[in-house]
């Protein structure tokens, strides 16, 4: 796996920019069986604190499986788990 | 669209009171702020299942023993990394006592780390499928693996602990010109191992697929309500047809949130046998197979200027989340640095070990242990008291009154050590002490989508129902404290049910957010049910509902005073019954909580051992909703940091990637034994973000607690330490060197 690197430039408290929510970072077309922590506590609507925050925190797994594994033995993940992969579960089109 | 209504409240804290209004959503529980006199609310109530769980009564997972019931094992993959080659399963099946084994992976499906599940088996008896493991034929190809994130190949070279080499160019301008411009700078290398969740109860569920179709669980979870789900979705069942019980959790602290590939083993075997199956870990599975808190290395440089403000703040970090390669990050409280220009990088590195989850303020220990270190050398540039620093530099107006608090009541004056590395006045010379601070932030205010029932019988009997779990954290208790206080009765009159996904939904126990989520939602169900009870009690007496209120055990209607029990008899055969729901936070008074920590150690230089012989905390929790339950979280929390600070540390054969201590003999955690002197604080802030304005304990008091053990290590030795765990090797090395370098 490609390990990414972010950087943030930002100061997190006061003055910054308002930082995103982890709904409104998380992309639209999910499928529905990657499961986060964040989605069990009703965290969505928390702002990401900063940029070396995943939305859900980076921890994911699928529903179809309950491991990070999903059903076509790749991993499950927010960049992955899109239409077009071959057990994406959700509304395409 | 909800309407609101426009509420005057008085936030804050003693030290900073302000009115504030806030939009509070119609239909919602007028708002508790500063000047509301509570009664049950803030005192020290036992918890409710105190006596369960002391006498053994508390039926958790582990306990749960139904007739006819098999039991069932995994078999794993040896192997770090490869793929599942061949897989013969023939032999399982004739084994006494075997009633069903099932394929976990197929041939040609990956192995990913040492424990990664192939194969389940049930038995009628626990070692008659243990016994079977030995029967299973697996084939597999194996791959060279990194199993420690130091060796992947984008890991930072480590020179005698530090990283060398250039900072990430991107977006850096800023702060390297900060940096330039700053009166001192520091650098320094930062190291966190591997530490696991050490649930008590381990991982697992019993399930019992029935003949109806349904399948009812009994899991050791956080998260009854995704459990249910994952479930569903794995076996292809409609959610209502699977029903979670989770009346007792012997802890998860953020690993217990799926089903796990061994829970969705236990349910596929019940729908082959069609009898109850329990598929607990052992205590090895549970340490390598469940999840655990990610290693680090975690490098900072930054800047002060003539004054000691920190200007410059580069803070680069390494995180070593197993096979996910996600989940590694860290973090640290933002409040010293509104002043600083910033820049935080991380990069997750993965390898063939099993995959980290979300444990106990994930990240922040981490993050915090070397921020605070970091700090610590800024003091020291900028020839100031750590204290001192920290009240120059910290935004943060709770948790300034906080720093001074915890400093008068730790006694800071006394017990930092003048002469880092010397012993104190009457001390022996190989008795080294020192004291450490640091400080603790969490942002979490809980979340909407919950609901509460609250029920009041005619004989006087209260219910308060939902159908998340306690995890041990005493959510149970906060439901009866605030029905209670709601209809003004004692809180040992409220029979609470959690546990059960037939009640109504809950959130799960993740981030601090139980507390935050529900207890709005319990006080609206209390408040509403009031309303009703009120009403048919003025029915019945024929007084206007408005007057009638409940206060100190009675129902006072008019002029006439009832006690609770006999105002209940008015109500009827059908009982009031309400359910409350969570509306939207409010803006409030601050969106986050804080803390500090205070520790004093003393080093034996001959052996290294370190002890802890003093912990304070002060923290923040907005509403204290039960002061002992608050402490005990808090207490809680100081006690894993310790451990995590001293003692906990996964230890992987590099060649293998089997876990080299995984039980608890060898995987060290903090016992009775090791406990010090121990205070919590609690200190109350009217938030303002809800009906109650409680916030959640369970992750802000766990991220201090290493670093000002670290901090008091490195003030007691005059050395710092910048490697968790602190074990006695580490200590009598960096005393070594010291002494060479003298």
């Amino acid at each position: 796996m490609e390990p990414k690197h972010d950087v943030s430039t930002t100061n997190p408290t006061a003055g910054a920019p308002r930082r995103r929510t982890h709904r409104e970072l998380l992309p639209r077309d999910l499928c529905p069986h990657l499961m986060m922590k964040q989605i069990l506590v009703h965290g969505l609507d928390q702002t990401i604190f900063d940029d070396r925050q995943y939305p859900g925190d980076g921890y994911h797994w699928c529903q179809r499986t309950c491991t990070p594994v999903g059903p076509d033995d790749e991993l499950a993940d927010i960049d992955v788990c899109r239409p077009g992969r071959g057990c994406f579960g959700g509304v395409t089109g | 669209m909800t309407s609101r209504d426009e509420h005057e409240m008085r936030v804050g804290f003693a030290g900073d009171a302000k009115k504030i209004t806030v939009d509070v959503p119609t239909g919602d529980a007028p708002p508790w702020d500063l000047d509301t006199r509570l009664t049950s609310v803030g005192g020290r109530t036992r918890r409710i299942d105190a006596v369960a769980k002391v006498t053994g009564r508390a039926r958790y997972a582990y306990d749960v023993d139904l007739p006819g019931m098999l039991h069932a094992v995994v078999a794993r993959s040896p192997h770090a990394a490869g793929r599942l080659a061949s897989l013969d399963l023939s032999a399982v099946a004739a084994l006494p006592g075997v009633a069903a084994v099932i394929p976990l992976k197929e041939p040609g499906n990956r192995v990913r780390f040492v424990g990664d599940p192939i194969a389940a088996i049930a038995a009628q008896r626990l070692d008659q499928a243990l016994d079977a493991l030995a029967a299973v034929r697996a084939e597999y190809t194996t791959e060279a693996a990194v199993t420690d994130f130091r060796d992947h190949p984008d890991a930072p070279e480590l020179v005698r602990g530090e990283v060398v080499g250039p900072w990430p160019g991107r977006g850096g301008d800023e702060v390297a010109a900060a940096l330039a411009a700053a009166a001192h700078t520091a650098e320094g290398t930062w190291i966190c191992e591997v530490q696991t969740h050490s649930c008590l109860e381990s991982h697992g569920l019993v399930a019992w697929f029935k003949d109806d179709g349904t399948l009812e669980v009994w899991a050791s979870t956080q998260a009854t309500f995704g459990v249910r789900g994952g479930l569903a979705s794995a076996l292809e069942l409609p959610e209502e047809k699977v029903r979670v019980h989770a009346e007792f959790v012997g802890g998860g602290f953020g690993s217990k949130f799926g089903a796990d590939a061994e829970g969705v083993a236990a349910a596929r075997l019940s729908r082959l046998v069609k009898c109850p199956v329990k598929l607990m870990l052992s205590r090895f599975e549970d340490h390598t197979c469940a999840g655990n808190r990610p290693s680090a290395i975690i490098r900072i440089r930054a800047g002060i200027d003539a004054r000691g403000i920190i200007t410059a703040w580069d803070y680069d970090a390494w995180g070593g989340p197993g096979y996910t390669g996600r989940g590694g990050g860290t973090r640290h409280n933002p409040t010293y640095f509104t002043r600083a220009k910033t820049r935080n990088s991380h990069r997750d590195l993965d390898s063939a070990t099993d995959a980290g989850r979300a444990m106990r303020a994930p990240g922040w220990p981490q993050g915090n242990f070397a921020m605070e270190g970091m700090v610590e050398r800024l003091a020291e540039l900028a020839g100031m008291d750590g204290l001192a620093f920290r009240l120059l530099n910290d935004a943060d107006p709770i948790r300034q009154a906080e720093w001074r608090l915890g400093a008068e009541r730790f006694g800071w004056e006394q017990r930092r050590n003048p002469k880092p590395g010397t012993p104190r006045d009457g001390d022996p010379a190989h008795l080294l002490r020192g004291a450490g601070l640091a400080s603790a932030f969490w942002g979490q205010m809980g979340g909407t989508g919950n609901q509460v029932t609250c029920r009041i019988h005619q004989d006087g009997t209260v219910e308060a129902r939902n159908g998340a779990q306690d995890i041990g954290t005493g959510m149970k208790t906060v439901m009866a404290v605030l029905t209670a206080e709601e209809l003004g009765i004692a809180p040992e009159r409220i029979r609470v049910t959690m546990g059960d996904t037939n009640d109504p939904v809950g959130p799960a126990s993740g981030g601090s957010t139980t507390t935050p989520s529900l207890a709005p939602t319990v006080r609206h169900a209390a408040w509403l049910a009031k309303a009703e009870l009120c009403e048919r009690v003025a029915a019945a007496l024929r007084v206007e509902p408005g007057s009638v209120r409940c206060e100190g055990g009675r129902v006072i209607a008019g002029d006439r005073a009832l006690g609770f029990d006999e105002a209940c008899r008015l109500i009827g055969p059908t009982p009031v019954e309400a359910t409350g729901r969570r509306f939207r936070n409010y803006e409030g008074y601050q969106d986050s909580v804080a803390g500090c920590q205070f520790a004093a150690v003393v080093v034996d230089a001959r052996t290294g051992v370190v002890r802890v012989e003093k912990m304070l905390a002060v923290q923040d929790c907005g509403l204290v909703i039960d002061t002992l339950l608050a402490e005990n979280q808090v207490l809680g929390a100081m006690i894993q940091g310790m451990s995590y600070a001293l003692h906990e540390q996964r230890i992987v054969d590099r060649a293998t990637g089997r876990m080299l201590n995984g039980d608890f003999l060898n995987y060290k955690i903090s016992g009775p034994a090791d406990l010090p002197d121990m205070e919590a604080i609690m200190f109350p802030v009217a938030n303002g973000k809800n009906n109650v304005g409680a916030a959640g304990l369970g992750e802000p008091p766990a991220i201090a607690a290493p670093a000002a053990i670290a901090n008091a290590v490195g003030n007691a030795i005059g050395i710092p330490l910048r490697h968790l765990p602190i074990t006695l090797d580490k200590v009598l090395a960096a005393l070594a060197e010291a002494r060479r370098n003298r």
